[in-house]
């Protein structure tokens, strides 16, 4: 087994967490603010 | 497949029940809307159009934004405030930043440290307070976007009565607003006080929010100098 292999696993749940809070962020920022 | 949920469960595990409990959040959050629209006498929502409205944004951004506010206030104050015994703390006497040495930092980066640890400048004090400026950055966010959904709602709530529509900036000063804030910061201080405090005398054995089982209740941080 490559030793890089469980060193991605890290990366991928980080960038993951990092979208789902942007994301999250952007929609609740957005769609009120297209109301106001 | 398998080495990658053992090596990320506990991160998956939260990310998997965040969905499960958003999900739920809208599907009773929509269910309660159309009991008050029923009692109002007035049509019913469809699921997507509660999903996309401020009604269901405001209750997700308030509770978001003071979740990412304790975070950030502990990351803060554990930097200069000890609290001896707790698994929390650090160890008393090391309160502050830190010398470049025990930070790794600089010329003391070791071969493996992270590339913006080795620098000097503005991209090692980014660097070294990005965990704090991103906890910051979301709360600071989420707590407008709980302002501009709650100005979207208390507006259809007000015209709805025939008030005149409110800004932004006497939202923002309004006791409904402050209310929804208050009641979630309040019971997140209380929860991270509580977990500094009762982990002094209390243990849960294999969590590593906990002290081992047989370490002295006085020893403050468990890990290594």
């Amino acid at each position: 087994m490559s030793s890089h292999r469980p060193q991605r696993g890290p990366l991928v749940v980080f960038w993951t967490w990092i979208t789902v809070l942007a994301g999250g962020l952007a929609i609740m920022i957005i769609v009120p603010w297209l109301e106001v | 497949m398998r080495r990658f949920l053992s090596g990320n469960g506990l991160s998956l595990a939260f990310l998997l029940l965040f969905l499960l409990t958003l999900f739920g959040q809208s599907l009773a959050g929509h269910a309660d809307e159309n009991e008050e629209l029923l009692r109002h006498g007035m049509p019913e929502v469809g699921y997507l159009e509660f999903v996309g409205s401020s009604r269901f944004l405001v209750d997700v951004a308030e509770n978001w934004q003071s979740e990412f506010l304790q975070f950030f206030l502990f990351i803060l104050a554990t930097i200069w405030l000890i609290q001896r015994g707790s698994p929390e703390s650090k160890k008393p006497g090391h309160a502050g930043v830190g010398s470049d040495g025990e930070q790794l930092v600089g010329s003391h980066a070791r071969p493996d440290s992270p590339a913006w640890a080795k620098v000097h400048g503005f991209r090692l004090w980014l660097y070294s307070n990005s965990l704090l400026l991103v906890m910051g950055a979301v709360f600071a966010l989420s707590w407008l976007a709980q302002s501009l959904a709650g100005l979207v709602v208390a507006n259809e709530e007000n015209a709805m009565h025939g008030v005149p529509a409110e800004a932004w900036a006497d939202y923002v000063v309004s006791p409904e607003f402050w209310n929804r804030t208050l009641q979630n910061w309040q019971s997140e201080f209380l929860a991270v006080g509580a977990m500094v405090v009762l982990s002094i005398y209390l243990r849960q054995r294999g969590s590593s929010e906990s002290k081992p089982v047989g370490t002295p209740h006085l020893t403050s941080a468990v890990e290594p100098e």
